[in-house]
């Protein structure tokens, strides 16, 4: 091997790493964007890839409520802001394809904790419930579809992500100000795409009104790695019992999971998140 | 003089040898007295002249074993670069970041002098390709796992460093293993930024062939650059950049749904079955003119699989099995008869 090629590999090595290091350290500098007390709920153990043997490292999962699965505040004409081309009028087979067909795209989403989503949420479902045990008083619901239902309140009250969407733009700073609260709300990159619906149209009482709206596919950056000193402050992975885990939104009629640790996130400049602190759980919030 | 010349070199004489003999054999040709030893021991002197410079085959067996040798470096280096892959992440949680970092920033530069250092004492490159790909292996490890620590938002960008970081190697040791690495992760990078071009996420590249089309051509365009000192990567780069160009037509011929073009998915469908037997009859002609015995191979496999891929679709549904599977070999059959003509009609030995 020639001494430049060999010099140069380890130029662009050095080079590489530097430059992503720079970037780490600025992200991390100054005041951080935004400063959240989180709790298990929100930040459950992510899955390790590998299963537990082969991988030590130890990671936390941002999960945000999916509960709702389309926004109001995220219609065409904010789709048509991130760059969606939203032009056709909705209607028929090939606009439908059309629609479909286009990718997502990078974007800033809002995710407010605790907030009003999160009250609307939960007071939804405890209508929901109310509704359900009407039903159950008339005769129209067995015991064991009550019983899922109480459990399922049951689950959103005690266990569900309080991390709601609340809006998305394609500039941060434009959402930092309409979103100033930075204990509550987060910004962070996501991906988004255009989806494509039939909503209940009063006047023939089917589902057949076109609808063009965004959906958050992921947010980008939502596996939290956690430093040797915070992953030691964690529970006990292989306690028995239930936990709350990723993504995992119904806990059936049995024991439920409760949260048992804190977790102080920040972001930086950059809009990346990092764990800046874990502590034991002293009360639900 | 590079490798590829020497061995090419020693192949020529082991060939002229052989020939030599079924001449002498066959009543073709004697040598006058004298005349038979002195050829002999100028071929013996070149061929140890060559053995000793470039450690060249000189003997068939020799070349087979070389094949074998180069299946095992091959699969060592993938057994290498899993078995350092894992042994990180079996024992990274036991670390501190400081530690972490470290780690993953050093064994690249130290798989990198090792893989300097193996090219600089053996010729054959068995065990410097095995330490390039394990060289690779840590830096992708590098990025990936630094990107996972800090939480950093994955970046196309990555791609070009991997991919540069590649080709260093491939050129610097003559590496062609490298040399795919290396064009396997701008393929990657190309076709993302191409995918961005239209404002979709990078990491959606996958979901638009064409973007492969274009990187594809890229590459293939590079041996525009003489490549004097490798002449055996730039059929390497042709084969390549030919090869994601076709597959990305071949899918795009059979679901014109993922299309960027703003038309009907069936008439995208035909617009690239289209393309991809002219490209693959272009190839053809292409390869037989300039030499180019991979491009001619490559264009005559897709020819064949654009045409199996259509008789399926027309055939599969109403033609008896049996009827269907004549028809292929007998298409098969005629191909051939046409490539024989094809060949028949190109001189293969320059004067």
């Amino acid at each position: 091997m020639s001494r430049n090629a060999l010099l140069a590999a380890l130029g662009l090595l050095l080079a590489v790493n530097a430059l992503v290091l720079a970037g780490v350290s600025y992200n991390r500098s100054g005041q951080p964007e935004a400063t959240l007390l989180l709790t298990e709920r929100e930040a459950p153990l992510a899955f390790r890839d590998f299963g537990r043997e082969e991988n030590t490292g130890v990671a936390l999962q941002l999960d945000w409520n999916r509960g709702e699965s389309t926004y109001e505040w995220f219609d065409a004409g904010k789709a048509a802001a991130l760059g969606f081309d939203t032009s056709k009028p909705p209607g028929g087979d090939l606009i439908y394809d059309y629609y479909r067909r286009q990718l997502p795209r990078k974007a800033f989403v809002v995710l407010e904790y605790g907030g009003a989503a999160w009250e609307r949420y939960r007071d939804g479902q405890k209508k929901r419930l109310a509704e359900e045990e009407a039903e159950f008083a008339r005769g129209r619901m067995t015991r064991e579809e009550i019983d899922q239902a109480r459990a399922r309140l049951r689950g959103i009250l005690q266990a569900d992500s309080r991390l709601f969407p609340v809006d998305v733009g394609g500039d941060p700073a434009a959402l930092r100000r309409a979103w100033p609260d930075r204990g509550r709300c987060l910004i962070l990159p996501a991906l988004v795409r255009l989806g494509y619906d039939w909503e209940l149209d009063p006047a023939t009482g089917r589902r057949d009104r076109p609808v063009l709206h965004g959906t958050i596919e992921e947010i980008l950056v939502d596996h939290l790695h956690l430093p040797l000193p915070l992953a030691a402050q964690l529970p006990q992975e292989n306690v028995s019992g239930p936990r709350i885990s990723p993504r995992y939104r119904y806990y059936g009629t049995g024991v439920l999971p409760t949260p048992r640790y804190t977790v102080l996130l920040q972001v930086g400049k950059r809009h990346e998140p990092w764990v800046a602190e874990v502590g034991a759980m002293e009360e639900e919030r | 003089m590079p490798r590829e010349e020497a061995q090419a070199r020693a192949d020529r004489i082991r060939a002229f040898r052989e020939e030599l003999i079924a001449l002498e054999r066959e009543g073709g040709l004697t040598l006058p007295d004298g005349e038979r030893e002195r050829i002999d021991a100028f071929h013996e002197k070149t061929l140890r002249q060559l053995s000793d410079a470039f450690d060249v085959d000189t003997t068939g067996s020799q070349k087979q074993l070389s094949w074998g040798m180069r299946l095992v470096s091959l699969m060592g280096a993938l057994a290498l670069s899993a078995a350092v892959f894992f042994f990180f992440y079996r024992f990274w949680g036991l670390l501190g970041t400081s530690a972490q970092v470290a780690i993953l920033v050093v064994a690249p530069l130290l798989a990198t002098l090792l893989t300097g250092w193996l090219a600089r004492r053996e010729k054959t490159l068995y065990f410097a390709s095995l330490a390039a790909l394990v060289a690779l292996t840590c830096f992708v490890l590098n990025l990936s796992l630094l990107g996972v620590i800090f939480g950093i938002t994955p970046s196309q960008k990555a791609f070009l460093a991997w991919g540069a970081f590649a080709l260093l190697l491939a050129y610097g040791c003559g590496l062609r293993l490298m040399l795919v690495a290396g064009m396997t992760s701008l393929m990657g990078y190309l076709a993302a930024t191409v995918g961005t071009w239209s404002g979709c996420y990078w990491l959606s590249f996958g979901e638009r062939p064409e973007n492969f089309i274009v990187a594809g051509a890229l590459l293939a365009l590079v041996p525009l650059v003489p490549h004097r000192s490798h002449p055996g990567f730039a059929g390497v780069y042709r084969v390549y950049g030919g090869l994601a160009i076709f597959i990305a037509i071949l899918i795009l011929s059979n679901y014109g749904r993922i299309s960027y073009l703003p038309l009907p998915s069936s008439v995208i469908e035909v617009l690239y079955q289209i393309a991809g037997f002219s490209l693959a009859a272009l190839a053809i002609w292409a390869g037989i003119r300039r030499h180019w015995p991979g491009v001619t191979n490559l264009g005559a496999t897709f020819f064949v699989l654009f045409l199996y891929t259509k008789f399926f679709d027309w055939w599969w549904d109403w033609l008896p099995k049996y009827l269907f599977f004549l028809l292929l070999g007998a298409v098969a059959v005629g191909l051939l008869l046409l490539l024989k003509r094809l060949r028949s009609m190109t001189p293969e030995v320059q004067p």
